[in-house]
């Protein structure tokens, strides 16, 4: 690997590979699966997923099957750990989905990881370091956006929206519209006093010593605060190993609450316009799965998302050895293996060709470099 | 400082926002000299301005050719794309209504024939009022759907009213207001955050003393 001094990839393989490394190092056990499961699988789960359209097939023995558009549930319904322990994985797989609904349909290479079981603050702490490295390593102008659904969960407790307005504070909140919040406001959906909550709060993004002092103001009740505490304690863990400063407290951030809790958050690289990664933790999948309570969290880097990012292996291109048909064959083997054997890449043809960048004829005569 | 990218809506509307930007001190001489130019920049406001078709400027924005842009509440509803709202402009005011003609019943026994040029905010209204309807996707002269009887009703864009009237039409239903809004791509706003977020208070503040005025 020639990764460059400052430890930039310098391609998606490379990526790949690295942040492999990376996990590995963390402790983190390589987890490897089939490219199907059982379509009701996903179907029992299927709002966890990011697409309802999943290629579908039917095996030998008349089961549907679905090409897998996700990683995190299979990862989830195997976890085993012992009490107090977790089982940490990372993965690098395709998943196969349409990106919106009416899209078609794409192969996807993610690597992530994902750490199920007992889980401490540390663990946290360590999946939330391991993703600002991650990004790091693809790009340095990289920012992690961080929100904790907990937070916004004690908001809307204390505004008790009906469910057609939390839908749409949901969704206001998540394009930071102010005009659709203070539109909630005006119908009396949502008192003035906690719309301007949401509208604060819907506008926040910026670092986390910006953020405290407003989140602080918002500080109403027990999961505000809650949340609010292990922001600070998680901002404090990054800022002791030197992390702190690609963080962004930024609420429009949101996942879907069924599944996800505590906190979320997404990685940015400045010059793609899309989320490079996401994650969160997802204590709910759970027991929505029916496992016995336990703690999640994890994230996923979307490769393919990278591809216009790096500047793309420059392929040399090869030099042209052509011979003379009265040669014998073994002799020209021989003679491009002596040019492979310094270091060329060597294409072999008997017809010239327009074109070729670099031309080496072999004769009776011998070997004639045309560029020499 | 960082250069905003702004995507600007081709037509009336599109000049309208411009003199915004302009008020709100982003102004940028080269965008009035006329000739084939695509792309106008201003170094010292830190802008560079570019001419598109009003329903691709929620395209530019999404995918980050532009920071920053100006596109219809009805683009926005129909095409959902995943984008930053940061501002109601007031301006290119109008609705997006049902209408019919005149004499028109609905008669819930029979499937609903909608024409339209919004088949998704069309469906998502007829599904609140789980009603099965028929879309038929048009691409302009909606109104003349619902009279040579291709639609029992149009869902469209209504700003005065007066094609609707001349053609013996009329409004049912609003189903939502249209204004202009003002959109940013998530990722710039997150890299270009200051140039964003000034640039926003300063158009907040021209639309608030514009109400005033009234």
């Amino acid at each position: 690997m020639n990764t460059r001094a400052d430890g930039v990839f310098q391609s998606a393989d490379e990526a790949r590979q690295g942040l492999c490394h990376l996990y590995r190092q963390c402790g983190y056990r390589h987890y490897k699966m089939s490219k199907f499961e059982e379509y009701d699988f996903y179907a029992k789960n299927k709002n966890f997923l990011v697409s309802n359209n999943i290629i579908t097939f039917t095996d030998p023995d008349g089961r549907l099957m679905a090409l897998k558009p996700d990683i995190t549930l299979s990862i989830v319904k195997n976890a085993r750990w012992q009490k107090g322990g977790a089982e940490k994985v990372y993965y690098t797989e395709s998943v196969y989905r349409a990106e919106k609904d009416g899209g078609e349909f794409r192969e996807i290479t993610q690597t992530g990881l994902e750490c199920v079981g007992d889980l401490s603050l540390y663990d946290t702490a360590e999946v939330l370091l391991l993703a600002v490295q991650s990004l790091e390593k693809i790009s340095k102008d990289s920012l992690l956006t961080l929100s904790h659904l907990g937070f916004l969960e004690g908001l809307l407790d204390a505004a008790a929206p009906d469910e057609q307005t939390r839908s749409e504070v949901l969704r206001a909140i998540s394009e930071k519209n102010m005009p659709a919040l203070r539109a909630l406001c005006e119908k009396k959906a949502l008192s003035a006093e906690n719309g301007s909550r949401l509208m604060t709060l819907a506008g926040l993004c910026g670092s986390f010593p910006e953020a405290e002092p407003i989140l602080q103001n918002l500080n109403i009740n027990e999961k505000t605060n809650d949340a609010l505490s292990t922001l600070h304690k998680l901002y404090d863990a990054l800022r002791a190993v030197g992390a702190a400063e690609k963080l962004r407290v930024d609420f429009s951030l949101l996942n879907d609450m069924r599944y996800y809790n505590g906190i979320v958050f997404r990685g940015y690289i400045n010059g793609v316009p899309q989320g490079v990664l996401a994650g969160g933790s997802y204590d709910r999948l759970l027991s929505e799965m029916g496992k016995e309570p336990a703690n999640a969290i994890g994230f996923a880097i979307y490769l393919d998302l990278l591809e216009r990012l790096f500047p793309g292996e420059k392929d040399d291109e090869p030099v042209l050895l052509q011979y003379d048909s009265h040669l014998s064959i073994g002799e020209v083997l021989k003679e491009a293996q002596a040019l492979r054997e310094k270091g060329m890449r060597v294409r072999v043809q008997n017809t010239d060709e327009d074109g070729a960048t670099r031309c080496i004829r072999l004769t009776k005569e011998g070997i004639s470099d045309a560029n020499a | 400082m960082q250069m905003l990218n702004i995507a600007l809506p081709k037509g009336r509307l599109g000049e309208k926002v411009l003199a915004m930007f302009e008020n709100a001190g982003r102004s940028c001489p080269a965008i009035h000299e006329g000739g084939r130019k695509l792309i106008f920049e201003n170094e010292a406001t830190g802008v560079r301005y570019f001419w598109v078709k009003p329903s691709d400027v929620a395209i530019y924005v999404e995918r980050g050719a532009a920071d920053i842009g100006v596109a219809g509440k009805d683009i926005l509803e129909e095409y959902s794309p995943d984008i930053y709202e940061l501002l109601d402009l007031g301006l290119g005011k109008c609705r997006m209504c049902v209408a019919g003609k005149k004499d028109f019943t609905d008669d819930r026994e029979k499937t609903l024939r909608v024409a339209t040029k919004f088949p998704h905010i069309a469906r998502a209204h007829y599904a609140r009022q789980s009603r099965q309807i028929d879309i038929i996707k048009l691409n302009g002269s909606i109104e003349i759907a619902p009279i040579l009887s291709l639609s029992d009703v149009i869902v469209d864009i209504v700003e005065t009213g007066t094609t609707l009237l001349e053609n013996d039409l009329t409004v049912l239903e609003t189903i939502l207001p249209i204004s202009a809004r003002l959109i940013a791509n998530k990722v710039s706003y997150l890299f270009k955050n200051k140039e964003i977020t000034d640039l926003t208070k300063q158009m907040e503040a021209l639309c608030e003393n514009r109400s005033d005025a009234k």
